[in-house]
């Protein structure tokens, strides 16, 4: 008697096990931040950076990118808004309300370096960043402020105890009347009044490729920060 | 055995019968227990007195539901670039598309200040039967009346800058069966009810608060007064709103805040406040974030977490209207205004209910609906449309002292103008700058989506809003406003 109960109990804990193995989930699959690519193969496999790959291509940056530990890649909207903005503020500037300014107008050498201040040596996956941040020295040799910002904008804290976080990319720029100090190092943070922050959000964050991590910037963002109209 | 189990049986039965017999009776009421349709209410000052406070609080529901006093004061004229992803609805509100994807029964639906109404013509119908004695403080039930007739010239004058023809109702249907319906009544007739209203408040009410918690949050003299020189400057009776808002100048016992308290005026109860509606934290009234509550201005620094703002400011708008640099207004009202995440800082007071966790906001801010500063340029406008320009200029550089900027001299249109102007400057944000836009036929000069259906501000105009045609299959009375007809 005592035997079989035994049996019976063993029967069904075997299959309590082994019952839950079967997954329930139809279709997707679990997520991998990994793709077998070098950075620039990666970018140039997505329509949605094609502009970009034009400038890496045409600026001759296509051995610094794979060479970055991070890259902060803009969509073709965050390059679309700089050509809108610029002809806009050309519009303005040479009181020539007709005037027409397409990607082509762009002297890409000159913009040179405004594109490697979104390419960093260091390898900063999401898990290497905090709320607080660090400055971060780009590849042109400018500051930019690193933070991953925990959000609750999608997500109930009282639910969920971990908040998702937002990656930023944030320039540091004098205040609009021209006071303000612009840090050179971590330490001096503290300083910093929050108007001085101009952030770009990332849209896509931790894309792990054979040489480095790639965050995507919003759609929203405009290359150089041109749409910060102080800046 | 058998008999003894019968006898229980039958015993049982018995009990039963007697218990179900008696009990009826005090199981059901016969009486509602919470009616206010029966003469079990509105029977002494306590009643009157708790009346009243729910009257304000549906007026507060009305206007903060949808964001309402906002998506209809401000999103159309113009002062944000709403963002279309994060806010679609109201993004295509700025645009003038008041039936566009999303707009919906919540824009066009006035059930609830209907019932709001109901509320204030009950007051209106009893409270003056209840006897005086029944009151603890006398001077409650002429208050109590005088408030009432406020709030439902107030609403009715919301309501007509919204539709511009509503149903004007003015008793209460004691009896829901007996309840008619009424078509729209042509705004000049609910406008002018709302005078009539207006002098009963005014002879019920007077100034000051011997109650200072009670300050701005609830109607007095001055806030009656204030009412009736903005409905009188709608209507084009300038004359009559100078003489009004001259009364509340002089006599209402508001003074301007200093420069420095400037940011307290918007927290609420200041000396410049004359009509508010309370949202306190300190009163656990604040507007919770997370539950609901919507603050599309802000984001971080100001909301903790908050990572998305869905009503940036309007750049363009922004420097077209403040273009001296020493005004302390750009500074106090908005941050980061050149970026394209510049947030309106005006009501930005933030409470954390969970401390340093920081995960459950509460805003804190009034919803200033009349205040001293707002007189002051409405009667300049008045005084401006009279020929009085030297007047005028007094006024308006009384506001452009404190905001510390250079005096104005100029008169006519150019001032005209410089007052509008100092008006969309003074209250951005605060639910007045498209009624001031309408009321001065400027609308498509600031925001010129309304080019082609502004039509001057005709009531054929659609500056005007659709009502919502879920409303005609209870009432066959009602029509769609003209310019939306065929258009829904």
């Amino acid at each position: 008697m005592k035997k079989l109960i035994m049996i019976c109990i063993a029967i069904v804990t075997v299959v309590t096990i082994y019952s839950c193995k079967k997954d329930y989930v139809i279709g997707g699959s679990l997520y991998n931040p990994k793709v077998d690519m070098t950075t620039y193969d990666y970018l140039k496999t997505k329509k949605l950076f094609d502009t970009l790959i034009i400038m890496v291509d045409r600026m001759g940056l296509k051995d610094e990118v794979n060479a970055s530990g991070t890259v902060f890649a803009l969509t073709n909207y965050a390059i679309s808004n700089y050509v809108k903005e610029k002809q806009a503020h050309l519009r303005i500037k040479l009181n020539d309300e007709n005037l027409v300014f397409t990607f082509d107008s762009l002297k890409l050498p000159e913009l040179k370096d405004s594109l490697r201040a979104y390419l960093f040596k260091d390898r900063l996956p999401v898990e290497a960043l905090s709320e607080v941040g660090k400055l971060r020295k780009s590849n042109d040799g400018e500051f930019r402020l690193i933070q991953a910002i925990p959000t609750t904008d999608y997500t109930d804290p009282n639910i969920f105890p971990v908040k998702p976080k937002y990656v930023y990319l944030t320039k540091i720029v004098k205040k609009e009347d021209g006071t303000g100090t612009i840090p050179t190092d971590s330490t001096q943070l503290p300083l910093v009044d929050p108007e001085q922050l101009l952030q770009a959000r990332v849209q896509t964050s931790g894309i792990i490729t054979n040489t480095g991590v790639i965050h995507v910037v919003n759609n929203n963002h405009t290359f150089t920060f041109f749409g910060d109209i102080k800046n | 055995m058998k008999i003894h189990f019968k006898k229980h049986i039958t015993g049982l039965l018995l009990l039963i019968l007697v218990i179900s017999a008696v009990a009826c009776k005090r199981i059901l009421d016969l009486e509602p227990h919470n009616s206010t349709f029966t003469g079990a209410y509105f029977t002494n000052g306590q009643d009157a007195n708790s009346a009243i406070s729910g009257a304000y609080s549906s007026l507060r529901r009305v206007l903060l539901n949808n964001y309402s006093w906002h998506v209809y004061g401000d999103a159309p004229s113009g002062e944000f670039s709403i963002r279309s992803d994060r806010d679609n609805q109201n993004y295509n509100i700025s645009n003038g598309e008041f039936t566009g994807l999303n707009v919906g029964s919540g824009n066009w639906n006035w059930q609830s200040y209907y019932q709001l109404l109901q509320q204030v013509n009950l007051i209106i119908n009893k409270v003056p039967g209840i006897a005086i004695e029944k009151f603890t403080n006398q001077d409650d039930k002429k208050r109590i009346i005088g408030e009432a007739y406020f709030l439902r010239a107030f609403t009715y004058f919301y309501m007509s800058r919204i539709w511009g023809d509503v149903p004007l109702r003015l008793e209460p249907d004691l009896d829901i069966n007996q309840a008619k319906n009424i078509p729209r009544t042509p705004a000049a007739e609910v406008l002018a009810q709302c005078i009539k209203d207006l002098e009963l408040a005014k002879a019920n009410l007077v100034f000051g608060y011997s109650d200072e918690n009670q300050r701005a949050v609830r109607a007095n003299k001055g806030s009656a007064l204030a009412l009736e020189a903005h409905i009188k400057a709608w209507t084009g009776d300038y004359a009559g709103s100078e003489i009004a808002s001259d009364d509340v100048i002089k006599n209402g016992g508001y003074a301007l805040s200093d420069s420095t308290d400037y940011s307290k005026v918007f927290i609420g109860k200041s000396l410049e406040g004359i009509f508010e509606i309370n949202i306190s934290y300190g009163q656990s009234e604040g507007i919770s974030l997370n539950g609901g509550g919507y603050a599309p201005t802000l984001r971080r620094p100001y909301v903790a977490n908050k990572a998305d703002i869905q009503w940036p400011v309007n750049t363009s708008y922004i420097n077209k209207i403040y273009k001296d640099t020493t005004d302390i207004r750009y500074k106090t009202f908005f941050f980061q205004a050149q970026s394209s995440e510049g947030q309106t800082i005006k009501f930005s007071n933030v409470t954390y209910a969970d401390g340093s966790a920081k995960n459950d906001p509460r805003l804190s801010n009034n919803l200033i609906i009349f205040r001293l500063a707002d007189i002051y340029l409405l009667r300049a406008e008045a005084l401006n449309k009279l020929g009085r320009d030297g007047e005028a200029v007094i006024l308006l550089n009384a506001i452009r002292k404190r905001a510390k900027v250079a005096d104005y001299a100029g008169g006519g249109t150019a001032l005209g103008t410089t007052i509008l102007e100092e008006r969309l400057r003074e209250l951005y944000f605060e639910g007045q700058s498209y009624y001031d836009m309408v009321r001065t036929k400027t609308l498509s000069t600031y925001n010129e989506r309304f080019k082609d259906q502004f039509m001057n501000g005709t009531p054929e105009g659609g500056w005007l809003w659709p009502i919502d045609p879920g409303m005609f299959k209870d009432d066959f009375t009602l029509t769609q406003t003209p310019y939306w007809q065929g258009r829904l």
